[in-house]
């Protein structure tokens, strides 16, 4: 036989204390840069990225996705090893690639890897035509830009910034912004 | 509109495979819809795509519904009528859900959306960059590229929540029968689980732990049936089978996590071999198939070495396919394999520490911070172990089984800190401690099952010899199948 009436009575006092808890926890700033997103409303993530503080800014600004009445936008690409234009290419792959700046301690060598690798990997035609290289940019970093026919921005290179811990040095997180919020 | 159509496809096909699994009730096809449907659709999906195969994520799932509708109705047409109703019910909870729920994200969060819509557009698994399918790995991506364009399914993470606990009220009733806890007193569980407020958050939160955790729960309520009552084992060794395919490419740290918790059912003596082995043969085939596949062949096409995670990973899919081939060690007993385990993981914990305390102490440290509040989870589970701690004495037949999971978890969690080389941190994103959301569902299903109610109770132990059942032609059992005495 059981007596379980011991385990009944700790766990509901258990609930009550965890319950207290957890409102606690959510009244407190524990989250961090863990912010809410309103399904309702695609644009609040700008919103809060717009308003929030600059850490939140930096780290959510490449992840916007871009309205589609918004012409463009920029991901910032630092400078490159060939296996990181190729992942550009690949996430550029189906988009219709407006322009491709490229830093010139890069040099052109590797906008004809980027063009090559992404024909070989036939995620763009030889006919498409589509890569422009543009020269280089000055000493700013690598620059993309991109736009599929929906309007979306791929952001695929922007996850090779976290991962090589490089900050995102000389983007006008402002301008960018604005550009998502339609203000700009 | 999209997730809707998705997700009540997802569900559709889950309860077909649930029906043809065996389970023929509605409650279980419910509660196991959304987990086997991702676990039909998953390693679908995997196959097509290592083949080199650009196929769009949502052909897969028409295609497998399509297929399982056929097969359904070759089997039992009947079995139809199930499956639309419990889609039925994920429809309408996804219209539901959708208007009222909020989703949380992290810079995670967007990083699965990537790999998802990399998996959506392009097609390919070579279009994921290696430490992107090695870090956000496939289950959860590839459920997320079935959104729209530019979208995702935000109320996956809630559904998956709900489906766990579908999981263990399901599981609890039927194989308590009559001695199952009061409802009210399953309602007060579930209360306490629910409570802590990261399981709020993860249950809004774009990420797959609550996937994770459902399906856990199955592979867990399928061992804990395997020794409580085998008899009705014969409706759960294909999904916790099918549930393991789906959690191995789900995070990094699955292949470990799944191989220890399947062990309760496939060592269990009164199993079928056949249902014993199916489990270790689809974690080995899905563990290379996905790690061979996946990391380890685009890491090789961008020219970076393998990494050590990757290569544990195939060495324990090589491992998992020869044990499931070589029956002898299929027939060892359950005592010796937990203290192999056990042992095992001890040692090489033990091992580890001599050679990096510092990361050991790092890690320990962090965890207890994070147990105790910085985690934001509050006190729960100090308080819980020491809960169960005290539920041990007097605790029914094979309760013990359900302790499995939980019990080895820590010394898993601390492992896998060691893998990856990098301490846990404090703070609540930090793994061991969003890992622990994977635990709540089993922690349910074992506080429900150690309040049965003495009508049934037994004076068995653990130990007591199980119930004997026999495999029949079409993979059910019937009472007629049983060879040996039954625990109720």
């Amino acid at each position: 036989m059981h007596d379980n009436r011991w385990l009944v009575v700790v766990l509901a006092g258990l609930t009550v204390l965890t319950l207290v808890q957890s409102v606690q926890v959510e009244r407190s700033e524990a989250y961090g840069l863990t912010h809410v997103l309103r399904r309702a409303d695609g644009h609040e993530l700008a919103d809060l990225a717009r308003d929030g503080s600059t850490q939140m800014r930096e780290r959510f600004a490449f992840y916007l996705e871009l309205r589609p009445d918004v012409e463009g936008g920029t991901v910032v690409v630092p400078r490159a090893p060939e296996t990181l234009a190729v992942t550009a290419a690949r996430g550029l792959a189906g988009a219709e690639l407006l322009r491709v700046d490229f830093d010139p301690t890069i040099g052109p060598e590797h906008a004809r890897d980027l063009r090559d690798e992404a024909r070989r990997t036939g995620v763009l035609s030889p006919a498409d035509g589509t890569i422009e290289v543009v020269g280089p940019s000055g000493p700013a970093p690598l620059h993309v830009v991109l736009l599929d026919e929906r309007g979306t921005a791929y952001v695929t290179a922007a996850d090779q910034l976290g991962r090589h811990g490089i900050e995102p040095e000389g983007l006008d997180l402002d301008a960018l912004l604005a550009r998502v919020a339609g203000d700009g | 509109m999209g997730e809707l159509a998705v997700l009540a496809g997802l569900a559709y096909a889950g309860a077909l495979t649930a029906g043809l699994g065996g389970a023929t009730r509605f409650w279980p096809r419910l509660a196991l819809a959304l987990p086997l449907g991702v676990a039909v659709y998953v390693p679908a999906l995997l196959v097509l795509l290592v083949a080199g195969l650009p196929v769009a994520p949502r052909a897969v799932l028409v295609v497998v519904a399509s297929g399982l509708t056929i097969g359904t109705v070759v089997r039992g047409p009947r079995l139809l009528g199930g499956a639309l109703a419990a889609t039925a019910v994920y429809g309408v909870a996804v219209l539901v859900l959708d208007r009222l729920t909020f989703v949380r994200v992290t810079p995670d969060s967007f990083r699965y959306l990537e790999s998802a819509g990399i998996l959506r557009d392009f097609r390919s698994l070579e279009a994921v960059t290696g430490p992107l399918a090695l870090t956000r790995q496939f289950t959860y991506p590839a459920v997320q590229a079935l959104a729209a364009p530019g979208g995702y399914l935000g109320t996956l993470s809630l559904l998956g929540l709900l489906a766990a606990v579908g999981v263990v009220l399901v599981v609890a009733n039927e194989t308590l029968g009559a001695a199952a806890p009061h409802p009210a007193v399953q309602a007060l569980v579930l209360a306490a689980v629910l409570a802590p407020n990261r399981v709020a958050f993860h249950a809004l939160y774009l990420n797959g732990h609550t996937l994770f955790a459902a399906l856990l729960a199955v592979i867990g309520a399928a061992g804990w049936i395997a020794w409580k009552r085998p008899a009705a084992v014969g409706a759960w060794w294909l999904p916790a089978t099918l549930a393991a395919v789906a959690l191995v490419p789900l995070r990094p740290e699955a292949v470990l996590v799944t191989g220890v918790a399947l062990l309760p059912l496939v060592f269990a003596p009164a199993v079928p071999l056949a249902w014993r082995r199916a489990p270790v043969l689809a974690l080995g085939a899905v563990t290379l198939l996905w790690y061979a596949g996946g990391p380890f062949r685009v890491g090789h096409l961008e020219g970076r070495d393998p990494d050590l995670s990757v290569l544990l990973a195939i060495a324990l899919g090589t491992a998992a396919l020869v044990a499931a081939l070589v029956p002898p060690l299929l027939a060892l007993a359950w005592t010796t394999v937990r203290w192999v385990v056990v042992g095992g993981l001890l040692a090489t914990l033990a091992l580890l520490t001599v050679l990096r305390p510092d990361e050991v102490m790092a890690s320990l440290e962090a965890t207890a911070q994070n147990l105790t509040g910085d985690g934001s989870w509050g006190w729960f589970w100090p308080a819980m172990a020491v809960l169960l701690a005290l539920a041990w004495r007097s605790r029914p037949a094979a309760w013990g089984i359900l302790l499995w999971p939980l019990a080895t978890f820590p010394a898993l969690g601390l492992l896998l800190a060691l893998l990856r080389g990098i301490p846990y941190r404090v703070g609540p994103g930090d793994s061991f401690s969003r890992m622990l959301v994977h635990l709540v569902p089993l922690v349910a299903l074992t506080l429900i099952a150690r309040l049965e109610q003495p009508i049934a109770a037994s004076a068995a132990t653990d130990e007591r010899p199980p119930e004997k059942v026999a495999l029949t032609p079409r993979g059910s059992v019937t009472p007629s199948a049983r060879l040996g005495p039954t625990l109720e």
